[in-house]
């Protein structure tokens, strides 16, 4: 009996053949036996049409082929076959006459197109076939069909890139590895006679010449085959003589047949390998003439190795026999050579990591994961830095196992990485890196620095501030990316930085904030990062435990670290400039965001603050000067207030905006008096917007016709302004642009409370410090 | 209808399971081999078909009596020979061929018996002619030239013998070369005690030149052991082209003894090789016949042929089709006539075409569509 998709499949062939005039027949379908799911149908399509080139298939005007349609047809996609040898030897046809139509079947058989799908593949399958163009010139071949290896035998892993040789074949012995009763891996190659430091040796034969598409089921026909092509059987033995020699006697011995039919059309081909695994009874005849050549060294009498001699004859012929008659036992093979396999991520934002070495800072929700992706994707160096332990909460969302409990992070998460790739290098520290910046190899300045790639997924701001600080005086030769997630681990942010230089992770950080909180859309971005102490759900995980922490599931980390991971990818292979993104959960609710960071103009004062120009600031400095009112032929002074952000730990200023001169100002060209009319009010919405990170931080004037040195006048000024109210900010900044009217020169100057003394009749004096620095910076 | 026996090509006759083929050189020279007259049973059941008859009214006629250029014999079975008493009878023959087998066989049917004595005749009067026959006299043998040691043959000319490997254009003393030539490749020499079939005539016969032709291969009741080795032997010689085919007859009516031998349990065992060899040989147009009753969906163990099985496989490596002598669906029996003409072949009146025909990618494009709404008006109504 049919079942009701065969009667589908027979009903749409039959369709073909009406609506196809003469060019496709059903020729019969078979009577179906009762122990049978299979229908077995004759169909002849005419090829008289296809034109066939000489090295393609010839075709006849009518073939026939047999299509095999299971029972639960159109999900499950036939099979077809021919019932003549004239194909065989082509590319994709397996067993002399099985057609192979799809490479991917799971993906190209259109299960609801049926049999108009499979027949219209068949023809294309006919046409390309004719032609010989089945791969394309720079198309991969098809490897030759995997055969079923014996179930009780191990896989082979083929490690290791095959040897290349000149000739018609290579002879030597591959370096075998067994892992466990189901796993032996290929690690090596070598042609000389000698014992492998570890691991054992088995016969290699590689040829330069195709093996007929079937490959032999007894070991004679593969003797039959690799004699024609010029390697004898008596080498092969003496190889497998060698190899038992060497190997101990519980290794089982195995031969491996290698033949070119791997790679690309027309271009540099590779071997396909086969793994025989010679039977017991051979391997032990071989092994009884290796004791009868022992023998033979031992001299006792000339009767003695005469028998001797005549049992290592006849041994040998034992063995040379049970070689040639044994059945062959394919080894399941699984490729792992990188000359045949084209990793299964290639062309996605995970190859980015390919070939890396990557310090990874951090091994917690984020870093967990992180390193997992690098191990995956084919980093080839880690070095994994962490200084907690893995305690049961964190098993939640973090890439750890039970049993790692009362572990380093480090140490554990190595172990899973080896187990995943044993190949890669990994190495772990468990210091507090912050404190220990200078001896960081990945932060080296060396031009042989072997980090490619620093990850910071600490998320300490404590790392960032301390790494801000350490940088003011060092370029390392490396690239960084910093990754931090939202309070409610709704989203992640990432910044990254092509080199690492003075700019980096807190620099990107304030910048960002800045943005977010100004900008309209990206409120939900601002509320995750910077959120108002209100705002701020703190949780404590363990009792004890004071770091704020966040709440979010192992299910938001891979979400997260997934998208994290591929823009990062994408930005290691493109980005030139520093950037930081911030992307949500939901990319649907909130847009990611991206922002590129222009470079400050950067000035280092003598006592080792460092400032930083937005350059916007020295823009809106050149329009005020611009509008300069002037007396007569002279220009007169102008000037106003600096705003941005001091940060006495890392000892960085940050000018971020400024505001020209107040309505209450006055103007000369010998001076400037800075009003203070709307100044307050400009301070304090800048600072509740900002969430403190841009605020007053000190006064600009000009020099029109002098240098950017601080005047009497100017000291004073600065004098009052830091004791008006009583109660000055810790230091602030002066800025005055000298030789403004023709060739601005930039002086940048902080003046501490602890400057100001009071002399005589209480007037107040600034004593000053040269403590600035002046630059010289084009319009 | 169209004419049973044309000009130039092969015609096979509808005689049940038995072989009955013409091979038309010209108009006048014509070749039948094999015979199986079916005359009319009382059991109305039984079939039909007196054969002799419409193969007499076909034929040329000389001073008003039948010709037949040449009668041959593949083997002395029944179903090969049935009717020739009454053939010879209507119609003049001018040669005879045959293998040696008729003369060392000890249990002719009556049938063989007829064509024995005629053979006979021949054979006697060649030897004491010394080979000069006239038609209606002539005789060929086929076979192994170790038979003119026996006694039966002394003196018969070796003229008249051809040997496997052998080509013939001379058909009742007439050169046909560039219209036909038969290559002989059985029977071999007979190993003792052989089965009657495995002693067939076997040979390719080509009709037209060496350009424009077409190919048969008539094997008589070979069965795989026999084919095997004779294909082997014309692999060995380098004469492949000797085995290509646009007709061939199906061995022993459609028999599965040519592509399954039996194992020791009796069983069946495909033999693969021998389907990809005939696959190989068939040329671009290619037909198989059976000359049999019309194939059972099904056999029983030890069923005669035809056999389904045989017809599978066949159905499977055949470039155009698979043809039965007889059919279940039309009652009465017609011959299958190739035809060769001008512009190649013919099948019982019809032009053969292997030119195309519509793209099948539009085909099935065709084929997969849900249809187009209708040209016309349809109208409906509650009345």
């Amino acid at each position: 009996m049919h079942s009701s998709g065969q009667d589908k499949a027979i009903a749409q062939l039959k369709r073909i053949e009406s609506a196809s005039d003469t060019g496709f027949r059903v020729v019969k379908v078979y009577a179906q036996t009762e122990d049978s799911s299979y229908l077995f149908i004759l169909v002849e399509i005419n090829c008289s049409n296809i034109k066939s080139s000489t090295d393609g298939l010839q075709l006849k005007s009518r073939e026939k082929f047999v299509l095999r349609v299971r029972d639960n047809f159109p999900f499950s996609y036939p099979t077809v076959y021919v019932s003549h040898n004239r194909f065989n030897g082509f590319s994709h046809v397996q067993w002399v006459r099985h057609l192979c139509l799809y490479l991917s079947p799971l993906t190209e058989w259109n299960i609801s197109d049926g049999m108009y799908g499979y027949i219209e593949r068949l023809h294309q399958w006919l046409v390309r076939g004719a032609k010989n163009s089945h791969e394309l010139d720079g198309q991969p071949l098809h490897p030759p069909a995997v055969y079923p290896g014996s179930k009780d035998l191990p896989s082979v892993i083929i490690r290791n890139d095959t040897p290349s040789f000149e000739g018609p074949f290579w002879l030597g012995f591959a370096v075998m590895e067994n892992i466990n009763e189901k796993r032996v891996d290929l690690v090596g190659w070598q042609q000389g006679l000698q014992k492998p430091v570890s691991g054992f040796l088995s016969p290699v034969i590689l040829l330069s010449e195709n093996f007929p598409f079937e490959y032999p089921n007894k070991a004679e026909d593969l003797f039959k085959q690799i004699e024609l092509l010029g390697v004898k059987t008596e080498t092969v033995h003496a190889l497998s003589l060698f190899s038992s020699l060497v190997n101990n006697n519980e290794t089982p011995l195995y031969l491996i047949v290698g033949s070119p039919m791997r790679g690309i059309k027309h271009q540099k081909t590779f071997q396909h390998l086969s793994v025989w695994s010679i039977d017991e009874l051979t391997k032990n005849a071989i092994g009884m003439e290796i004791q009868c050549a022992d023998l033979l060294t031992k001299k006792v009498d000339d009767e003695f190795t005469a028998n001797v001699k005549k049992l290592s004859i006849e041994c040998k012929e034992q063995s040379m026999s049970a070689l040639k008659s044994a059945d062959m036992r394919w080894c399941s093979v699984q490729e792992d050579r990188s000359e045949v396999t084209i990793r299964r991520d290639n062309n996605t934002s995970a190859n980015a990591y390919s070939n890396k070495a990557i310090a990874l800072w951090g091994c917690g929700a984020l870093g967990s994961y992180i390193a997992e992706i690098l191990v995956r994707s084919g980093a080839t160096h880690l070095i994994l830095r962490d200084n907690k332990k893995v305690t049961p909460g964190i098993l939640v969302r973090q890439n750890y196992e039970d049993a790692d409990i009362g572990n380093w992070k480090c140490d554990s998460l190595k172990n899973r990485l080896l187990r995943i790739n044993p190949k890669v290098t990994i190495e772990t520290d468990n210091d507090d890196i912050s404190s220990s910046f200078n001896t960081l190899a990945e932060l080296s300045e060396d031009e042989s620095n072997p980090y490619d790639l620093i990850i910071d997924a600490t998320a300490s701001n404590f790392v960032h501030l301390s790494l801000e600080e350490y940088l003011k005086g060092v370029t390392p030769n490396v690239a960084l990316a910093s990754v931090i997630i939202g309070a409610k681990a709704s989203s992640a942010l990432f910044s990254y930085f092509p080199s690492v230089k003075s700019g980096a992770i807190s620099d990107a950080l304030r910048k960002s904030k800045i943005k977010a909180l100004k900008t309209k859309n990206m409120g939900n971005y601002a509320k995750e990062f910077w959120p108002n102490q209100a705002d701020f759900l703190n949780f404590q995980p363990e009792p004890g435990c004071s770091d704020p922490t966040f709440i979010g599931s192992s299910i938001d980390m891979m979400i997260l670290v997934g998208r994290v991971m591929d823009l990062l990818g994408k930005s290691l292979v493109s980005a030139k400039s520093s950037s930081t993104h911030m992307l949500s959960k939901n990319p649907s609710e909130d847009k990611d965001f991206f922002l590129e960071h222009s470079e400050d103009l950067i000035v280092d004062l003598p006592d080792n603050y460092q400032v930083r120009f937005d350059r916007k600031v020295i823009k809106d400095i050149y329009k005020v000067i611009s509008k300069s009112k002037r007396s007569g032929k002279k220009v007169c002074e102008t000037g106003g207030l600096l705003f941005g952000q001091i940060d006495h730990a890392s000892e960085i200023v940050w000018i971020t905006e400024i505001m020209g001169p107040p309505k209450d100002s006055i103007s000369l060209p010998e001076k400037f008096v800075c009003g203070t009319k709307g100044t307050k009010e400009f301070n304090s919405q800048s600072s509740i917007k900002t969430q403190g990170s841009v605020h007053y931080i000190g006064m600009w004037h000009t020099h029109p016709v002098s240098s950017a040195v601080p005047s009497f006048i100017d000291m004073q000024g600065m004098a009052g302004i830091m004791c008006n109210d009583g109660f000055a900010a810790e230091s602030q900044m002066l800025l005055i642009i000298g030789h403004s009217s023709k060739n601005p020169e930039f002086g940048i100057y902080q003046f501490s409370t602890s400057d100001i003394q009071s002399i005589n009749s209480g007037e107040l004096e600034m004593k000053f410090k040269h403590n600035g620095t002046i630059v010289k910076e084009k319009k | 209808m169209t004419d049973s026996i044309p000009n130039k090509g092969v015609t096979f006759w509808p005689v049940g399971n038995g072989d009955s083929t013409t091979i038309s050189i010209s108009e006048q020279v014509k070749i039948q081999i094999d015979l199986h007259h079916m005359v009319a049973a009382e059991d109305d059941d039984e079939e039909y078909y007196p054969v002799v008859d419409h193969l007499t009214e076909g034929l040329p006629k000389i001073d008003g009596t039948p010709y037949l250029s040449v009668f041959a014999l593949t083997h002395p079975d029944k179903d090969h020979i049935q009717g020739f008493d009454k053939l010879l009878e209507q119609a003049t023959i001018g040669e005879l061929w045959l293998t040696p087998r008729i003369f060392i066989d000890e249990e002719l049917s009556k049938e063989a018996e007829d064509f024995f004595n005629e053979a006979d005749r021949r054979l006697k009067l060649a030897i004491k002619n010394n080979g000069q026959l006239e038609s209606g006299d002539r005789i060929r043998i086929f076979g192994y030239n170790t038979i003119l040691d026996d006694k039966k043959f002394n003196g018969f000319p070796e003229e008249l013998l051809t040997l496997p490997g052998d080509e013939l254009s001379l058909v009742d003393g007439k050169d046909m070369s560039g219209e036909f030539s038969a290559f002989i490749h059985s029977p071999f020499k007979a190993e003792e005690e052989e089965d009657r079939n495995d002693s067939s005539l076997g040979m390719q016969i080509t009709l037209g030149d060496e350009e424009d032709n077409i190919k048969v291969l008539i094997f008589g009741d070979l069965a795989h052991e026999g084919l095997r080795k004779l294909i082997d032997i014309s692999k060995a010689n380098d004469n492949e082209d000797k085995l290509e085919w646009n007709i061939l007859l199906a061995p022993h009516h459609c028999s599965k003894s040519i592509m399954y031998t039996k194992d020791e349990n009796d069983n069946n065992v495909f033999q693969q090789e021998m389907m990809d060899d005939l696959a190989n040989y068939c040329l671009d147009t290619g037909y198989i016949i059976s000359s049999s009753k019309s194939v059972p969906s099904s056999n029983k163990k030890g069923d005669n042929p035809p056999h389904v099985i045989a017809k599978d496989r066949y159905e499977e490596i055949v470039s155009n089709d698979f043809l039965c002598t007889h059919n279940e669906e039309s009652e009465d029996a017609e011959p299958i006539v190739f035809e060769k003409t001008d512009d190649g072949l013919s099948l019982n009146g019809e032009h053969i075409s292997n030119t195309s025909c519509k793209d099948l990618g539009a085909s099935i494009s065709e084929a997969r569509s849900s249809g187009t709404p209708p040209t016309n008006t349809a109208g409906f109504g509650v009345l």
